[in-house]
């Protein structure tokens, strides 16, 4: 038996396995599923209550456009970008 | 008018009655809104992006990415395809190289969760398959299913940031990862994936037969075990079809 030959002997357990898992049957069909939704993926009513459409408490702030300072998470990371190092 | 709604500066305070000074306001309110609206639809897609760049960061990146690649259709899910390839073209995040793979993964994410209900294939129809046949059949992957690979920590940057996130967040970014992409059921996951499994996965992608996928993982990853992974597989419903080579149609 060569390799290839036996890897896919292998696999064909593991398919028979997966064909025995009484678990993989349940997941036929459909059910009822709440909470799934993305926050905030409702388009126009906003998500707080706050106000009826979307970014409509926001004016124009092109003055101060583009800060290139990012200043989410990344910076708390800092991090290390060299391998194994603590550059 | 388009114009104007684009770029502070062109306000088409002629076409309205009343001052210029108020309509250029009012305007403006309207232009407001629009970054907005790109800003949230661009945040449904990429939530980890946001929270790595920070808000106002992200609302500007959001207009100049609004800016290059305009809306062409009227879903807003479909806006922001080619917001990885416009970070690593951009510049700003230099310092920062993790972004455009972090934002790969999330629109792969995002597309999985959109992506179309099909039934996965049932491991009963693949053991239906003539074992001597099986190592030449080619499968099809499930079309939630991607494959994202990336030289940083991209798996536990996402993890971390996480609703519920018990991961804190990662100092050591420079880390190979490998991320599978699926929807077993109804919520778009990832996970990371061994080096021998994913590299079967990116074979049965290109359209190569079963065996030669398992000979490629068996390759990269001494300890591959190509039984417990192929269960895996199928329970998480990565795969299709599975189509033999002497029959033209598929088995599903």
């Amino acid at each position: 038996m060569n390799k290839r030959q036996f890897l896919v002997a292998a696999a064909i357990a593991g398919i028979a396995a997966a064909a025995a898992n009484p678990a993989l049957a349940a997941k036929e069909g459909k059910e009822k599923c709440f909470g799934i939704a993305k926050a905030g993926a409702n388009d126009c009513a906003s998500s707080t209550g706050a106000h009826a459409c979307a970014g409509q408490a926001t004016k124009d702030n092109d003055p101060n456009e583009w800060k290139y300072v990012a200043k989410g998470t990344c910076t708390e990371m800092g991090g290390s970008l060299k391998a194994g190092g603590k550059g | 008018m388009a114009d104007g709604l684009l770029d502070a500066g062109t306000e088409p305070v002629a076409l309205f009655r009343g001052p210029a000074a108020v309509s250029a306001r009012r305007f403006a309110l309207y232009r407001g809104n629009l970054t907005a609206n790109w800003q949230r639809a661009l945040a449904g897609a990429y939530p980890v992006l946001e929270a790595l760049v920070g808000d106002e960061f992200f609302r500007a990146l959001a207009r100049r990415y609004a800016h290059s690649h305009p809306c062409r259709e009227g879903d807003l899910n479909h806006f922001g395809a080619a917001l990885a390839a416009f970070l690593g073209d951009f510049g700003g995040l230099d310092d920062y190289p993790y972004m455009a793979d972090v934002a790969r993964l999330e629109w792969a994410l995002h597309r999985a969760h959109y992506g179309s209900d099909e039934a996965p294939l049932a491991p009963a129809a693949l053991a239906a398959i003539e074992p001597a046949l099986l190592g030449e059949s080619r499968i099809a992957l499930h079309p939630t299913v991607a494959l994202i690979a990336s030289k940083w920590a991209i798996g536990h940057i996402w993890r971390a940031h996480q609703p519920a996130a018990t991961e804190p967040l990662p100092y050591e970014l420079h880390a190979a990862c490998r991320m599978i992409v699926h929807r077993p059921r109804w919520r778009a996951e990832c996970r990371e994936a061994g080096i021998g499994e994913f590299a079967a996965l990116q074979a049965l992608a290109r359209g190569e037969h079963l065996g030669d996928a398992l000979e490629r993982a068996a390759d990269a990853e001494s300890d591959f075990d190509p039984g417990a992974t192929v269960a895996r597989w199928l329970d998480e419903g990565l795969w299709l079809t599975a189509t033999p080579p002497t029959t033209q149609g598929e088995l599903r």
